[in-house]
């Protein structure tokens, strides 16, 4: 089947869960990814229940966070 | 090698001082060249759902508002950045611990002194390296 992983297109077998097609991309630090499947947000935790479909279109987005405490100057 | 155009350069101080006592954030789209030079070509201001002068963290709906925007006009997703109204701009020890994609380009801009300071960072397996950013005129 023909999915979308961020803006790409890629070649998976039907129905290859989202933890597979992490794990095929190479997604780094998954635990701290949400997967964004069209309109749906997954967590790492989900991402082997959620089998894909035909043109499923993914993006996979990092917890982005931080901040500037404890610098000095 | 990065380059920001001066115009973006400040609309990421605009977005700063706006937010001030909070931390600003966002993320930065653009291209990447043959030989891994990033230009950026668009800087998309983003809420610090934390709104904490001390902390800093996206909401992940507006990050993939922002992602299909950059998408939409052809742009790559390049990394981030976000304000340190009170400190250098240096990565924290949490800024560290936080960066899990070691692909993105982490941008550091303090508002501690007169004038602002703008840096940009790989940082990988909680270690920061900083990178060349050239502010271009166009």
């Amino acid at each position: 089947m023909t999915i979308w992983i961020a803006g790409a297109k890629k070649e998976y077998r039907p129905g290859a869960t989202l933890k597979e097609v992490a794990e095929t991309e190479r997604v780094e630090n998954p635990v701290y990814v949400t997967a964004v499947v069209n309109e749906d947000y997954i967590k790492f935790g989900d991402f082997a229940s959620v089998a894909l479909k035909e043109g499923d279109r993914i993006e996979f987005v990092y917890f982005m966070g931080g901040g500037g405490y404890g610098v000095h100057q | 090698m990065i380059r920001l155009k001066r115009r973006d350069a400040e609309k990421i101080v605009l977005h700063a001082r706006a937010c001030l006592p909070e931390e600003a954030c966002g993320l930065i789209g653009g291209t990447v060249t043959a030989d891994g030079d990033k230009n950026v070509e668009a800087v998309f201001p983003l809420t610090n759902a934390d709104h904490s002068p001390e902390h800093f963290s996206m909401d992940p709906r507006e990050q993939v508002a922002a992602i299909r925007e950059m998408r939409a006009l052809g742009l790559t997703p390049l990394g981030n950045f976000h304000s340190h109204p009170e400190t250098p701009a240096r990565p924290s020890g949490e800024d560290k611990r936080l960066a899990f994609d070691s692909a993105a380009v982490y941008m550091i801009l303090s508002l501690a002194g007169e004038a602002p300071v703008l840096r940009a960072f790989h940082i990988e397996h909680g270690t920061a390296e900083e990178e060349t950013l050239v502010i271009t005129e166009e």
